[in-house]
């Protein structure tokens, strides 16, 4: 399938299976053992320089000064009005120097967009766009770690979550990341374009014992929506504030400066317009599709962003942005294609492990709550 | 095993029929078992190279002993072969010969302030043979006839949508 510049395999074809059950599988192998998928796509932006702390923290919404050595953040960037356009995950690998991503349709708008920012601030720190010199793959799952584990000396009892290490990887050196886009314990293993061949055929091979399997996008989507994570472009839009989203976790106000800041101490004295929310639909049910809307009264009162079936939770899942008087309610309707209705119960996001108890040890890691 | 070093176009190239070897501990198509007289083309991505970019990128390259060009978009030969690119005011790109060590000898180094190392992880290609203006006119917007082979210039341009380096000299396109 294409993704913006790029060709991603959608999910694994396998003879005899239909294409849900091929995804049904690949998500279940990153739920129940590990899954390895290609992440490269994303952008990898690098910021170097005495004053690389200042220039994030005056882009992204986030905090960064404080951010420690070997230790890795959530990204949200906005425009000038406050709208969000990219987020990703920003990486202390040292004092003066950030490693980052961005999302995979903004990487070239997005180093364009600081490169200007950069000539026009005058810091005293300088940009690299490595999208296309490093690669990433995504190994995911609870057995994640002892799969890397036969690849690496890194001490990985002492890499927590939200970690970033510098460390080899099957003789590759490699900067890892402990993220967990997908909800569960993973590493996000980033190293020179021309070894991603060579360290995804040794993880697959570590992996043959843990039965490792690769996953594709629509299996990524589904584990992500379960967690919750958004897609920025798809669960946002051309408007679409932090507040809105559910992000204002993520966007530090008593900052000195960052670039929307001002356009949001507006917005924020005003009421609600929309709000993100999570909703279920009996299995039993036809699901409506990404983008049908939410009626109300005969009104458009709202729209869906993602939906899929979760085979974790057994029942249709999704996030739709809905008026704030209906997201107090218990449930709403959505209007599908051909104009018949179904009824969405809200349920609170994350759908899946909302304690984030899988990126804790086993030893201290409960049931998960579904 | 699968080599730690892949060229972009490995996969392409094994419909080539020629004799491998490995270089710089990549897989390379060494020898075409066929002769292609008007135009050859050759995969050089198996060459070590590194950038910096900076203000103070230059002047720190000159005190490593590199003689860097003057100016943005041209080029100038490593002492044992290969190239220092200039690609802008503040960045470089560095490509051994098959037998200099430049590359690696400066990514070793710790840098000072105001420099910045480059990962580079290019597709790198040499053309030569009589046709390669017949081909650079069917593919990229440049009209190569009409620089000066003594300016030594470096393009930054499109070729078939890809952005790429070029420095050409007499029947001989250098792309990255």
């Amino acid at each position: 399938m294409r993704s913006g510049l790029w060709q991603r395999p959608e999910y694994y074809a396998r003879s005899g299976l239909s294409r849900e059950e091929c995804i049904r599988l690949e998500a279940e192998a990153v739920r129940d053992r590990v899954g390895l998928i290609d992440v490269s796509t994303l952008g990898k932006l690098e910021v170097r320089g005495a004053d690389a702390a200042e220039f994030l923290e005056r882009v992204y919404t986030g905090r960064y000064a404080n951010l420690k050595v070997g230790m890795s953040r959530y990204a949200l960037m906005l425009d000038e009005s406050g709208v969000i356009i990219d987020d990703g995950v920003i990486a202390r690998l040292g004092v003066e120097h950030f490693y980052f991503t961005t999302t995979t349709a903004n990487a070239a708008n997005i180093y364009r967009e600081l490169s200007r920012l950069n000539t026009m601030w005058q810091l005293d720190c300088g940009i690299v766009n490595l999208t296309g010199a490093r690669s990433s793959l995504n190994l995911a799952g609870s057995a994640a770690r002892s799969v890397l584990a036969k690849l690496t000396d890194l001490d990985l009892s002492a890499f927590p979550y939200l970690g970033v290490r510098e460390a080899i990887v099957a003789e590759i050196p490699a900067i890892l990341m402990r993220v967990g886009f997908v909800g569960e314990w993973g590493y996000e293993i980033h190293v020179a374009a021309e070894s991603t061949p060579a360290l995804w055929d040794a993880l697959m091979e570590a992996g043959q014992t843990e039965g490792i399997r690769p996953f594709g996008v629509e299996a990524q989507r589904l584990l992500r929506l379960e967690k919750g994570h958004l897609i920025i472009g798809q669960d946002t839009d051309g408007l679409t504030t932090p507040r809105e989203a559910g992000l204002g976790w993520a966007v530090k106000m008593d900052k000195p400066f960052f670039i929307g800041q001002r356009s949001l101490q507006i917005v924020d004295r005003k009421p609600l317009k929309q709000k993100l929310v999570g909703f279920s639909i009996s299995r039993t049910e036809t699901p409506p599709q990404e983008c049908n809307l939410v009626i109300d009264n005969d009104e458009i009162a709202g729209r869906a962003t993602s939906i899929a079936f979760s085979p974790t939770l057994n029942r249709h899942i999704g996030l739709a942005y809905v008026t704030p008087e209906i997201a107090d309610r218990n449930s709403f309707s959505i209007r599908r294609s051909n104009g018949s209705m179904v009824a969405a119960t809200i349920t609170p996001i994350p759908f899946y492990d909302p304690e984030n108890l899988r990126q804790k040890e086993a030893s201290v890691r409960e049931e998960v709550k579904v | 095993m699968t080599p730690i070093r892949l060229s972009p176009i490995f996969d392409r190239l094994q419909s080539v029929k020629g004799n491998w070897r490995e270089i710089n501990g990549m897989p390379c198509l060494a020898k075409t078992e066929h002769d292609y007289p008007t135009l050859r083309m050759a995969d050089l991505s198996c060459l070590t190279r590194c950038g910096f970019k900076g203000a103070g990128a230059a002047e720190w390259l000159r005190d490593q002993g590199l003689s860097v060009p003057d100016r943005p978009n041209s080029w100038k030969s490593l002492p044992e072969g290969g190239l220092i690119v200039r690609l802008g005011l503040s960045e470089l790109l560095i490509e051994d010969s098959l037998k200099s060590d430049v590359s690696a000898r400066l990514i070793c180094q710790s840098v000072p302030a105001k420099v910045y190392p480059v990962l580079r992880q290019d597709l790198a290609i040499a053309l030569c043979g009589e046709a390669i203006d017949e081909l650079m006119r069917q593919t990229c917007n440049v009209n190569f006839g009409a620089l000066l082979l003594a300016e030594s210039p470096v393009i930054l341009t499109s070729m078939i949508g890809v952005f790429r380096h070029g420095d050409p000299r007499r029947n001989l396109s250098h792309l990255v």
